[in-house]
């Protein structure tokens, strides 16, 4: 495949024409005082940091219902962001005419509960950072799509630490027609490469009970998720857990009720809404305050149930969601 | 609230397995409930007065009857609310007779989930609101697509109705499958000759459009409202329709998929299509020996076809008495499963057969060995238990019906159903043989499958007339179970626009929220269930009632 080595500070150069000829943001990370955050550039590009190996949040979230702006937007992020970003475009939430997505291939990262001292940025650096490869987060460990070959475009790392950009896209074309050098045929083998893929997990549901038993309801999981997109969540609503009257009227009739009422309802519920476009980015788990190991849950149930359709949330813009589609002859393997 | 409960004991077939006495004192305690009677027949005059009475007297606003299925007097009883002006869909019905008093003899059982199946319809009831029956413009107007014998009739039918009628054949020629038919069977009329009465008939009429050579290219709108796209040899056309009967007829079965049989290979091996094609042409050396193969595509599990096509065991009978009249010193073997021959008169037909001396045995054929001499059948005698090997001149495959080549194209054009077996679906084998789940989209002949002419002729007309008692008022009432879109939550996923079959669901780009064509709507609720933040509902189904309901069945009392 060809792409363009990325020489210095080459890609930062070609944002910086985005940011300044196309009037685009671009959406990446910053490195500040040791920290590395999501961030939206506007003027300047100061801080950029391409990479960052602590997770806080799925900015693919930071996306959704920002197109009502029209936002012209380069974004660069991780597999599991863009892939989040890919199914938001799929159902409507982001409006994908004005928006250039990159990934850039990602060695893992650590929760930012776990974060101790400074974050290192620089790929050298990060590599070494996970030369144990315990030290990532759960959701990266099985990590399935840790290669930067999702969106418009992919950042790329060979063997010998180069960085590689490849366009996917006509957009992706732009982006590298706007960086210096020639197009070249890159190495086959990349640093992060197919064997580092892993399968889905089988879930034990026996501990599902005891874990979620620490849940308090807060909901700040399903307001990180990327794909939990609902303008007005049903847990808002009475419908599933009522509120008021409707909760006087419940416990008028069945005699008495736990507070907070309906938690493995909500679980249940929530994963069977995003069980199709969960990405597995672990974004729910770093969102609670209770350690509940939500991603084991919300991730391994949805990429089995995405393999019985032989579905990948986010891998292609024009796969269509399965819940969305009719075909005559699916789930022929779906019996065990 | 004030809710009446009045329970039915259906003379003795409830009381005599529900304690109707305990339901009726039981219901008594709740503080919603005004009024709890039971009554021998609640149907009946005194009782319906007793409802009435009691809706005026106590002012109920909610009115529960607990008697047989709620498909039994349903406008009775919706009649009676509205009579007392009372919306007739706060009115609840609840099965105690199918669901309890017929299922067992154990009172005590039987009167506990009666006693369930009242609560829920008490707590769902409250969250009852009254409902509008809309009332909506049609265009009193019909597509009919394949001209074959059950179009032609259902157009004829429509038109002669007083309905404008635009009849689209993709072919060339009006009249299907019908017009190759040198002698339909039992009239033994020419098939081209019925098709050309027919068709006259047909073209000599002001409100009828005939399209031939064209095809449907899109099909969309709502009961009543359709607009379609026509690609005729003219160009591009669109017209508005009120509703459609789609005839598109079968395919013959091709013997190709049955190698063994050297269909195709061997000139020696013919089909009952060609040899109504061959007519008078086909030539016979003397003392012709024909074997008839019946169910050759038709009740073979193999290839997919567990059908009986109806018309092979006939068509192989007119076959080979066809042959023994113009032979008579022919040797006619006809090797069947059982000979099912449907029509009137295709028992009697089946004697003269035999006693024109065609030869009947009941026979598994495995396959035909050609040779330079003739055709060598291999096959199994299954009342004998013997294989034998017998030598013909000449062998004619009886070949059954399969669906119409475009029966998946305009499956997904018109939202039709399709079988296992891949024919059209109708809404309900007995009692909607003729619909659609999409409100004005018929089916006739045999696409919905195999059919004889007559069958086919009297299915369109029997679609026609459907579609007629639909459209002919020019204006339609639509239930008023159609869904609704909470724009506030709406965040236009679209999701729901993929779920609905009635394409009912339109997305609108700058408010970024669906919302329901409420002529389109046909209540399924599919959309709902697709919702995540359930931001469209079903109106006479809300969330909340189907829940209520549920817990009542769960909850301890
Ligand atoms: C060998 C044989 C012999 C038979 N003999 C007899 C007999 O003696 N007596 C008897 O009663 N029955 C007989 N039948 C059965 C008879 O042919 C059928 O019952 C009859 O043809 C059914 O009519 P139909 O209108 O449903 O379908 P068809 O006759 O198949 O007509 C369907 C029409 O729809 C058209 N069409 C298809 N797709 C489209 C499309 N996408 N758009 C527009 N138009 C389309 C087709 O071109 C065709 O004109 C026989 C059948 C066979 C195979
Ligand atoms: S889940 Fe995958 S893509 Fe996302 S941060 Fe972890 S390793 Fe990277
Ligand atoms: S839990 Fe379900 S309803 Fe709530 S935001 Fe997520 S997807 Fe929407
Ligand atoms: S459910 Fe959890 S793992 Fe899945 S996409 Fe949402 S935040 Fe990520
Ligand atoms: S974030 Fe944790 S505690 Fe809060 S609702 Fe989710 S699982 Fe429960
Ligand atoms: S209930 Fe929903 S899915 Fe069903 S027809 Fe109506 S709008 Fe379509
Ligand atoms: S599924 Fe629900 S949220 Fe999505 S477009 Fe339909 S009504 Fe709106």
């Amino acid at each position: 495949m060809k792409g363009k080595k990325i020489k210095d500070s080459a890609m930062e150069n070609a944002l910086g024409k985005f940011l300044e000829q196309e009037q685009y943001l671009v959406m990446g990370f910053e490195k500040d005082k040791g920290d590395v955050y999501h961030r939206i550039f506007k003027d300047n590009l100061d801080n950029y940091s391409l990479m960052n190996p602590v997770f806080a949040t799925n900015g693919a979230l930071y996306l959704r219902r920002l197109f009502a702006k029209g936002a012209q937007i380069v974004i660069v992020l991780r597999p599991c962001e863009v892939r989040a970003y890919i199914e938001l475009v799929k159902l409507t939430q982001i409006e994908r005419r004005n928006i250039v997505a990159v990934s850039i291939d990602c060695f893992g990262t650590i929760s930012s509960k776990d974060k101790n001292g400074d974050v290192p940025s620089g790929p050298d650096e990060i590599k070494s950072f996970f030369g144990d490869p315990e030290k990532g987060r759960f959701a990266c460990k099985n990590c399935r799509e840790r290669r930067g070959v999702v969106g418009d475009a992919g950042i790329r790392i060979d063997e010998s630490g180069n960085f590689w950009t490849f366009p996917y896209t006509e957009k992706g074309e732009t982006l590298l027609s706007l960086m210096e050098g020639d197009p070249e045929e890159a190495p086959q083998q990349m640093l992060i490469g197919e064997n580092q893929q892993v399968q889905a997990f089988q879930v034990d549901m026996e501990t599902f009970s005891k874990d979620f038993s620490k849940c308090i309801m807060c909901m700040n999981c399903r307001d990180m998720c990327p794909v939990c997109y609902c303008v007005d969540c049903v847990f808002n609503g009475d419908e599933y857990l009522p509120k008021g009257d409707a909760l006087f009227n419940k416990i008028f009739r069945t005699g008495s009720t736990g507070m907070p009422r309906g938690k493995e309802l909500f679980h249940l519920i929530r994963m069977f809404h995003v069980s199709q476009t969960c990405v597995g980015c672990g974004a729910c788990e770093e969102a609670c305050p209770q350690g509940i190991p939500l991603t084991k849950y919300f991730k391994g149930i949805s990429e089995r149930l995405q393999g019985m359709f032989s579905y990948m949330s986010g891998r292609s813009f024009d796969e269509s969601i399965p819940y969305l589609t009719f075909v005559e002859d699916e789930l022929k393997d779906a019996d065990d | 609230m004030k809710t009446g409960i009045f329970i039915c004991h259906c003379g003795h077939n409830i009381k005599h397995t529900v304690d109707v006495k305990r339901l009726s004192e039981y219901f008594k305690k709740y503080p919603q409930v005004t009024v709890s009677e039971d009554y021998p027949f609640v149907c009946s005059e005194p009782g319906q007065d007793m409802i009435s009475e009691s809706i005026g007297k106590y002012g109920l606003d909610r009115v529960i009857i607990a008697s047989c299925a709620p498909s039994l007097h349903g406008e009775l009883f919706k009649d009676l609310l509205r009579k007392k002006d009372l919306n007739p869909f706060l009115l609840r019905r609840v099965s105690i007779r199918e669901h309890c008093s017929w299922v067992g003899d154990d009172i005590e059982e039987n009167t506990e989930k009666a006693k369930r199946l009242i609560l829920s319809g008490l707590y769902g009831a409250a969250h009852y609101v009254p409902l509008e029956e809309k009332q909506v413009e049609v265009d009193k107007s019909a597509l009919v697509v394949g001209g074959g014998v059950s179009g032609l009739s259902a157009a004829l039918f429509l038109s002669k109705m007083g309905m404008q009628v635009y009849l689209v054949e993709k072919e060339a020629q009006l009249g299907g499958r019908v017009r190759e038919l040198k002698s339909v069977w039992p009239t033994r009329m020419n098939g081209a000759k019925i098709i050309e009465e027919m068709e006259n008939e047909l073209k000599g009429r002001k409100n009828v459009e005939i399209f031939a050579s064209t095809k449907i290219t899109n099909f969309e709108g709502f009961f009543g409202n359709y607009q379609a796209t026509l690609d005729t040899p003219e160009g591009e056309r669109r017209i508005t329709i009120g509703g459609a009967v789609v005839s598109i007829g079968f395919a013959p079965f091709d013997p190709v998929i049955k190698p063994e049989l050297q269909y195709g290979k061997d000139p020696r091996v013919v089909t009952t299509i060609d040899l109504e094609r061959a007519g008078d042409d086909l030539k016979l050396p003397d003392n012709p020996r024909i074997a008839i193969l019946h169910c050759i595509g038709s009740r073979d599990e193999q290839i997919g076809k567990p059908y009986c096509s109806r018309i092979c065991c006939i068509n192989a009978l007119r076959v080979g008495e066809s042959i023994k009249e113009k032979y008579s010193d022919s040797y006619v073997e006809s090797f069947y499963m059982d000979v099912r021959a449907h029509p009137r008169g295709g028992e009697e037909f089946f004697e003269d057969t035999q006693e024109k001396g065609v030869l009947f045995t009941r026979a598994n054929i495995g396959e035909i060995i050609p040779t330079p001499s003739g055709l060598v059948l291999r096959g199994e005698d299954t009342l004998l238990g013997e294989a034998f090997e017998r030598e013909f001149d000449m062998a004619v495959l009886s070949v059954g019906m399969s669906p119409p080549e475009d029966s998946k194209e305009m499956a997904t054009l018109f939202k039709i159903s399709l079988d296992k077996d891949k024919f059209f679906l109708e809404a309900h084998i007995k009692l909607r043989p003729f619909d659609t789940a999409v409100k004005g989209i018929f089916i006739a002949g045999s696409c919905s499958g195999p059919k004889d002419a007559e069958e086919s002729i009297n299915h369109g007309r029997a679609a026609a007339l459907k579609l007629y008692g639909f459209l002919n008022l020019g204006y339609a009432f639509v239930d008023p179970f159609i869904s609704f879109v909470d724009s506030k939550r709406c965040s236009g996923c679209r999701m729901c626009e993929q779920a609905c079959v009635a394409k009912a669901i339109k997305y609108d780009e700058e408010k970024r929220v669906v919302h329901v064509e409420e002529a389109a709507c046909m209540g399924c609720g599919l959309c709902n269930s697709t919702c995540p933040s359930s931001a469209i509902s079903l109106r006479g189904y809300f969330d909340s009632i189907i829940d209520d309901e549920i817990s009542a069945l769960l909850e301890a009392i």
